[in-house]
C-alpha cells in the first residue's frame, strides 16, 4: 500500500491542488457564465416582441428582469420579463410592458441538418401570430444552412401561428401567409427550423394553460 | 544536469519555422482543419493554445524532477486539462460568442498533440527558461500555421478577412463568387494539403541554398 502511495503521491497532490484551483475558477466565473446565457436570450426579447425594424440601431440594457430599449440615452420601451412559477422543460418568458402583457417568448430546440438548433420564438399575447424568430445557436453548414441566422429569418415575423408553416422553394419571397421561402442550397436547414418553430408553437399552445405566473407583475 | 539540449533561443527560433507544428511536425491537425474557416476563430484558438502550452510547460518544467517516468503522461494530461478548463471557462465568461462558435474544440485542446509533445520533449527535460522559450516559439509557429490556412479559406470562401468584407462588395459587379467548399471540411483538407506542399517546396529551396 505504502509503495503505491510513494509512486503516486505527486499525482494525488496535483489532482487536489488543481481541483481546488478549478473550483475557485468555477466559483468566480460561474455566475458570469450563467448571466451570459440569460443575457443571450433577454437581448433578443425586444426584437421578438417589437419587431426587428423598431429595434434596429437601439441599445438594449438589461437589469435583472427588466429589458430597456434605449435610443440616444433615452428609454424607448421597458419590458419586464416574468418567468412561470411552475417552469416547463423549456424556457418561457411572459413579456410585459407598462403592466400589461406584450407577448410571449419561448425557447425551442430541435435537430437541424448538422446539429441542434436553438431558437427563441416570439408570439403575440393571444398566441395567434408569430412576432419573430431568432436563432441562438446553430452548427449548420457555413454560408449555406448558417443563413438561418441572417435576415432570411425575418420572414417568420407576422406569420399566423395556425396553420403550421410550410417551406416552399419559389423565389417570390413567399407572400402567402403560412409559407416560408427556403434558403437555396439549404433546404434541410430551412425545413428543420420551420419544423422546430411549428412544433414549439403547437406545444406551447397546449402547455400555456397550465402555467402559473405571479400576479404582482400584472398589477403594476 | 538538465540543461543540456538546445538553448532557449534555439528552442524559440525552432518553434516558429524550422520545427513548425503545423507544417513540419504535422501535429494539431484537428483544430487546424476545424476552426480555420474564419480568422477570428483561428486567432482565438491560437491564443488559447498558447496560454495552455506556456502554463503547462512552466508547471511541468518546475516539477520535472518529481515526475515518475511511468506516470508522466498522466501528470502531463492532468496539468494540461486544468489549464484548458480555465481557458474554456474564461472564454465562456468573457467571449461567449467565440465560445459558442468554437464549441467542443476548446476542450479538445487537451488532446492537442503539440502541447503534450512539447511537455514530453522539452519541458520534462529542461529547466524553466528553455521550456518557456519553447512554448512561446511553438505557439507562434502554431499561430502562423492556423492563420495561413484561415487567411486562404476565409478570403476565398467568404470574401472577408477577420469578418471585414474586402473589396468584393455584396451585390456589386465585383462580388466574389465565394468558393463555399473552402469553408467546409473538404476545403480545409485541400487548403492544408496545398499549403503544406508550398511549405515543403520553400523549405527544400532553403536547404539547397544552405547546402
Amino acid at each position: 500500500m505504502l509503495k503505491y502511495f510513494k509512486q503516486g503521491w505527486l499525482v494525488i497532490a496535483i489532482s487536489l491542488a488543481f481541483g481546488a484551483i478549478l473550483a475557485g475558477v468555477q466559483i468566480t466565473l460561474g455566475p458570469k457564465i450563467k448571466e451570459n446565457q440569460i443575457t443571450k436570450s433577454y437581448n433578443r426579447i425586444p426584437l421578438l416582441v417589437m419587431g426587428r425594424e423598431n429595434v434596429e440601431g437601439a441599445k438594449i440594457v438589461i437589469k435583472g428582469d427588466d429589458v430597456t430599449v434605449e435610443r440616444d440615452g433615452k428609454a424607448q420601451a421597458v419590458f419586464t420579463v416574468v418567468k412561470p412559477e411552475n417552469p416547463l422543460d423549456y424556457d418561457v418568458y411572459k413579456v410585459c410592458q407598462d403592466g400589461k402583457q406584450a407577448g410571449w417568448v419561448i425557447l425551442a430546440k430541435g435537430n437541424g441538418y448538422a446539429d441542434e438548433i436553438v431558437c427563441l420564438i416570439g408570439l403575440s399575447t393571444d398566441l395567434k401570430t408569430i412576432t419573430g424568430v431568432s436563432v441562438i445557436s446553430q452548427k449548420e453548414t457555413p454560408n449555406l444552412g448558417s443563413k438561418i441566422q441572417s435576415p432570411w429569418i425575418n420572414q417568420f415575423a407576422g406569420k399566423a401561428a395556425n396553420p403550421p408553416l410550410e417551406v416552399v422553394k419559389n423565389k417570390s419571397g413567399a407572400p402567402d401567409n403560412n409559407k416560408i421561402d427556403a434558403i437555396s442550397g439549404a433546404t434541410i436547414s430551412s425545413d428543420s427550423l420551420t419544423t422546430i418553430v411549428n412544433q414549439a408553437v403547437a406545444k406551447f399552445a397546449a402547455d400555456v394553460k397550465n402555467l402559473k405566473f405571479a400576479t404582482a407583475a400584472e398589477e403594476k | 544536469m538538465s540543461n543540456d539540449g538546445p538553448t532557449s533561443l534555439e528552442r524559440f527560433i525552432n518553434g516558429i519555422l524550422p520545427e513548425n507544428p503545423t507544417y513540419r511536425q504535422v501535429l494539431g491537425m484537428c483544430p487546424t482543419l476545424a476552426v480555420t474557416a474564419t480568422m477570428k476563430a483561428s486567432m482565438t484558438m491560437a491564443v488559447s493554445v498558447a496560454f495552455v502550452m506556456i502554463c503547462s510547460n512552466i508547471i511541468v518544467s518546475l516539477i520535472r524532477n518529481l515526475i515518475k517516468p511511468h506516470l508522466r503522461i498522466l501528470v502531463f494530461t492532468l496539468i494540461i486539462a486544468t489549464f484548458v478548463t480555465i481557458a474554456d471557462k474564461f472564454l465562456a465568461a468573457f467571449m461567449p460568442d467565440m465560445s459558442d462558435q468554437l464549441g467542443p474544440y476548446i476542450p479538445l485542446i487537451i488532446v492537442n498533440c503539440i502541447i503534450i509533445c512539447r511537455c514530453e520533449v522539452c519541458a520534462a527535460k529542461q529547466s524553466l527558461a528553455p521550456a518557456v522559450a519553447d512554448a512561446v516559439g511553438q505557439s507562434i509557429g502554431f499561430m502562423l500555421g492556423l492563420c495561413s490556412v484561415a487567411t486562404v479559406r476565409e478570403l476565398l470562401a467568404s470574401g472577408s478577412w477577420f469578418d471585414i468584407p474586402l473589396f468584393w462588395k455584396e451585390g456589386s459587379s465585383t462580388e466574389w463568387m465565394r468558393w463555399a467548399i473552402l469553408g467546409l471540411a473538404p476545403g480545409a483538407f485541400f487548403t492544408l494539403g496545398l499549403l503544406m506542399g508550398v511549405a515543403n517546396w520553400v523549405g527544400a529551396k532553403f536547404e539547397k541554398k544552405a547546402a
